[in-house]
């Protein structure tokens, strides 16, 4: 597993340090890296702009088939449940491209009833979301 | 972060970094400053190699509004940011190769 303490002086600097670390430790073709890295900059950046304390604890574990994301808001969680949407937004609609992107690439993506920790499950088997 | 070279019938932008929730609001601040006055524009994102929401919504408001006024493309366009760009519906209004 992997896991650190993100805020906003050290978000990009450790995000960057996490992807190196799961890039040694597993093979991921460049879509599934890139979903990996989507997805910790969507939710720590929406802890970062929207949560009362702006620190999130990320945690990474994988298997042979899933890399589950782990990301939990150290402050009073997020209104998730009205930015979820299937479709994406209209051009003119300025924001709400953040989760559905997550919800667009990711096998599995859920929050908590407070908003506070959100899980990601991405698929490492070619096939089970994007081929 | 972005050179803007305009030649006679092309205006060429060519982004040098990662367009994210960091870098963007800058980004935005040096594209919207411009008038845009071409009939072909070309976005080289060669050394690009990460796009976020933040970035996607910079491109669409930049771009939404010209898309009837010129031609829109996009060179050096990796696979990913290609898909990224797709699941958002950038591809409708720009030409993506």
């Amino acid at each position: 597993m992997i896991q650190a303490q993100l805020n906003e002086t050290n978000y990009s600097t450790m995000i960057s340090a996490m992807l190196e670390q799961l890039d040694d430790r597993i093979q991921l073709d460049d879509m599934q890296k890139y979903t990996v890295q989507l997805v910790l900059w969507e939710l720590v950046s929406n802890v970062i702009r929207y949560s009362t304390k702006k620190d999130a604890n990320v945690y990474i574990s994988w298997s042979d088939e899933t890399v589950v994301i782990e990301v939990i808001d150290q402050g009073d969680g997020f209104e998730w449940e009205n930015q979820l949407n299937n479709l994406p937004p209209h051009f003119t609609q300025q924001g709400g491209r953040g989760l559905f992107l997550i919800q667009q690439l990711a096998t599995h993506f859920s929050f908590d009833e407070k908003g506070k920790r959100a899980i990601i499950t991405i698929a490492r088997k070619k096939g089970e979301k994007y081929d | 972060m972005i050179d803007i070279v305009t030649y006679d019938d092309k205006i060429v932008v060519s982004f040098q970094q990662d367009i994210n929730f960091e870098t963007s609001r800058v980004m935005e601040e040096m594209i919207q400053s411009r008038p845009w006055d071409t009939s072909h524009l070309q976005i080289d994102l060669s050394a690009v190699r990460f796009i976020d929401s933040s970035g996607v919504r910079l491109l669409i408001s930049w771009l939404y509004p010209l898309k009837d006024r010129m031609h829109i493309e996009m060179i050096g366009v990796s696979a990913p940011i290609k898909h990224i760009l797709s699941i958002c519906q950038l591809d409708q209004i720009v030409d993506v190769k």
